[in-house]
């Protein structure tokens, strides 16, 4: 109870899922160990009384086994209690809610009976193989009085009693942790995904950028030195007028790149009209356009129809402001 | 006023027993939203826990031994033992549908019998089937498996605190405590849950209620053991009448003459004295070693000669009579049965007068070779005198174990209204809330038939009824 109470407080702190879970783990491994201490301390006091042959029990044992059977039965975790033909001789509430028996049930049944085959054959070695005393922890499959089967860990330790080998289980149900490690795992996997995007569209626009580079330095090589050295060399103004007119041409097929990328609508655009537009891109009213092409309001406003004609915004309630904002000019 | 509604489904079925089940299965097969609210953490209530026999008229068992049975016969015990205080036509209903519900459980929820059949207090011949496990859970777990497999949500740790009318004499809805603690009545949180065909009451009987049932027969007083388990109590019933279900015979509670004083409850000694002890042994009076009842009466009469007695009774059974225990191994184990070599050392460590005891012996196995028994046990060709070693023996103690009374249903499973002494609409019982059907004594291995069948009716008729038309759930 006093471990549930903790857990829940655990539940409400505001912080990671991660670190609630670690605490919540430690917390109940701790829990772990004070049932354990429990069970045995109840175990030997179950000696003594057979043993003593005590018909009456002082009050201090009554006590005592009192705050045993309240914490026995309370704790956060299932807890069994085997005995040396399998069957379960003692069973606590959590135990019970954790595969749907009554506890009337549980007693003398086969412990196998609450798992699968590899289950039970993990358990069958572990009863084998443990001396007294000593701890195993196993991760098996668990089996609801419906059938449904559910993740579970048994942590099994042997504590003798009277002469008899007997074995304590601690059960614990995992479809919480296991539901939220696979969250985790899903979460995880999705980021990394995310991740390799991410890096893979870097990579690229990388790789374009260099392809470009080296684009525009071959084209430099190729074409643009040996024109400029043509000039450089000649004499003849008829000659520097060719290859002038040509290293224009090649300029602007450098550029044709860029070009592509403008919007089809923008090309239509004259000298003037593009001057307009930097200008309403720039956040300018009509009126400081005026002023500073030195233009009529009216002309202002003719350039202005005609750009949207050209862009093909006429009948849109498109602002050209908003439009031109996001495009290259 | 309008209701508001947390969640709505077409059937609600309050308990996880026998009745609960098998109208959960039966509902299934007419609409889609069935849902099972049960109070304790672990589903099955008493059902589970029960001994699992199952008594039917005319069953495949008895034809393969030669054991002449009729529907008409079983009726005649059930009368009998019930004092006449059985609604015929209800009990009537059990009697011959019996063993189609037997087979039921075989053929749709396969559920696994031990190939013979036993003898229990108060039938006229063996019609009673044992579970392959020897008890009750051999039904419930296959149950569960198959709500399961039908998309049956069974919701634990909820309690039923009130029924919801619709102002119109019909149950429209119920009110639950979801995550109850039993037994604090205040613990959970109420959702208000509509049923939009009806609601199915299947909660059990009271036998852990002490002061209800004192206060139905005040001679239970509180330090009777019963063989339920905890959460066998009256608040689902009272729930019930207040909603206007009409109780019945509510003092009419049974006793279980053949529990152990050597283990709480039902355990596994009352099967060694139910179907080895009484049927194939003797029953003595431990300070005379004196026989005083026909063993194989019914419950009622066993448990008042019992009590009538005032002193401690044993049961006694020899090797060949122990065969027919199912139970034997655990009992040993438990020391609910004691093993003994001879007579003297039963006697000797039962603190039984051996003189007498021998004599008792003498006198009991003469009458099974004269084929008449003078406390009228019926001497049949099954019965051998007590003469094989080892000798068992277990000490009874008489303990709460059925209610027979509880609400007034119809043969439709439908509860009567205590007003208008008719049908209250939308809202059906079966299983160990309702009463009437067993009288003043239920025979062993009645019930099981009992719960299963009128589940299965109440469930398949709440999910016939018309659909109730749109109503929305409340906005949070």
């Amino acid at each position: 109870m006093l471990v549930q109470c903790i857990e829940n407080e655990i539940a409400e702190i505001e912080t990671s899922e991660k670190e609630k879970s670690e605490a919540t783990r430690k917390l109940r491994s701790a829990a772990d160990l004070l049932v354990i201490a429990a069970v045995s301390e109840w175990a030997r006091a179950a000696e003594t009384g057979k043993n003593g042959g005590l018909l009456e029990k002082s009050s201090d044992e009554e006590t005592s086994e009192k705050i045993f059977s309240a914490v026995f039965e309370s704790v956060g975790e299932g807890i069994l209690l085997i005995d040396k033909d399998m069957e379960i001789v003692k069973a606590n509430r959590r135990a019970c809610e954790i595969y749907g028996l009554m506890v009337q049930n549980l007693i003398g049944a086969k412990v196998s009976s609450l798992t699968d085959e590899p289950g039970a054959h993990i358990l069958t070695e572990f009863f084998s193989t443990l001396i007294e005393g000593q701890r195993k922890s196993a991760e098996v499959t668990g089996v609801y009085v419906d059938g449904k089967t559910f993740p579970a860990t048994l942590t099994v330790t042997r504590s003798d009693m009277d002469g008899e080998k007997y074995w304590q289980i601690i059960v614990r149900d995992d479809t919480d942790r296991k539901n939220m490690e696979k969250q985790l795992r899903e979460e995880k996997q999705i980021i990394e995904e995310m991740n390799l995007t991410l890096k893979n569209v870097l990579h690229s626009i990388e790789r374009d950028k260099k392809e470009f580079e080296n684009r525009v330095a071959s084209k430099i090589r190729t074409t643009l030195l040996p024109s400029i050295a043509k000039i450089s060399k000649t004499t003849s103004d008829g000659t520097r007028k060719v290859y002038l007119s040509l290293l224009e041409q090649q300029l602007l097929s450098l550029t044709e790149g860029f070009e592509r990328e403008l919007d089809g609508g923008l090309l239509k655009l004259s000298k003037t009209e593009i001057e307009i537009c930097r200008l309403i891109q720039a956040g300018n009213s009509s009126k400081e356009i005026c002023e500073a092409l030195k233009l009529s309001f009216d002309t202002v406003q003719t350039h202005r129809r005609n750009i949207r004609k050209k862009l093909d915004l006429n009948g849109r309630k498109l602002n050209l402001h908003a439009y031109l904002l996001n495009r290259m000019l | 006023m309008r209701t508001m509604w947390d969640e709505e489904f077409e059937v609600v079925i309050i308990g996880s027993g026998f009745a609960g089940l098998a109208a959960a299965i039966e509902a299934r097969k007419y609409c889609d939203k069935v849902v099972v609210f049960e109070k304790m953490p672990v589903p099955g209530g008493n059902s589970s826990i029960c001994g699992g026999i199952f008594s039917a008229a005319g069953t495949p068992l008895q034809a393969e031994n030669g054991i002449e049975d009729s529907p008409a016969l079983m009726l005649a015990d059930m009368l009998a033992s019930g004092q006449r205080f059985n609604y015929p036509e209800l009990a009537r209903m059990v009697a011959e549908r019996s063993t189609e519900t037997l087979l039921w459980t075989i053929e749709e929820l396969d559920v696994k019998y031990q190939p013979s059949l036993s003898w229990v207090g108060g039938h006229s011949v063996p019609r009673s089937y044992n579970t392959w496990n020897a008890s009750g859970s051999g039904i419930v777990k296959p149950m569960l498996a198959k709500c399961r497999e039908l998309n049956i949500p069974v919701r634990l740790k909820s309690c039923l605190a009130n029924f919801v009318d619709d102002g119109n004499n019909a149950i429209e809805g119920v009110e639950i405590r979801e995550e109850y603690i039993f037994p604090k009545s205040e613990s959970g949180t109420p959702k208000r849950i509509r049923a939009t065909r009806a609601v199915v009451l299947a909660s059990g009987g009271f036998s852990q209620d002490k002061e209800f049932r004192a206060i139905q027969n005040p001679r239970l007083t509180e330090d009777i053991e019963s063989t339920n388990h905890q959460g066998a109590t009256a608040e689902s019933l009272i729930s019930a009448i207040r909603a206007g279900a009409t109780p019945v015979q509510l003092s009419n509670i049974q006793l279980g003459p053949w529990a152990s004083r050597d283990e709480e409850g039902f355990g596994v000694g009352s099967l060694f004295s139910m179907l080895a002890g009484f049927p194939y042994g003797i029953i003595i009076d431990v300070s005379t070693g004196n026989r005083f009842v026909n063993e194989q009466s019914d419950r009622k009469l066993l448990v008042d000669s019992m009590l009538n007695l005032g002193t401690e009774s044993i049961a006694i059974v020899d090797q060949k009579g122990v065969a027919y225990a199912t139970t034997l191994d655990q009992c040993l184990k438990r020391g609910v049965v004691r093993k003994f070599d001879s007579i003297e050392e039963l006697a000797a460590s039962n603190h039984v007068p051996l003189m007498p005891l021998v004599n008792t012996i003498k006198s009991y196995n003469s009458s099974i070779e004269k084929g008449e028994d003078r406390f009228g046990k019926w001497i049949h060709k099954g019965l051998e005198p007590i003469q094989y070693p080892p000798y068992y023996s277990i000490r009874l103690l008489p303990k709460i174990h059925h209610c027979m009374g509880g609400i007034r249903i119809n043969t439709l499973a439908q509860v009567i209204g205590i007003d208008t002494r008719r049908p209250i609409g939308r809202f059906y019982a079966a299983g160990e809330i309702t009463g009437g059907i067993h009288g003043a004594s239920r025979l062993g291995g009645n019930a099981v038939p009992e719960c299963i069948l009128f589940g299965r009716i109440a469930g398949a008729n709440a999910a016939r009824e018309p659909l109730r038309s749109g109503h929305p759930l409340s906005q949070e």
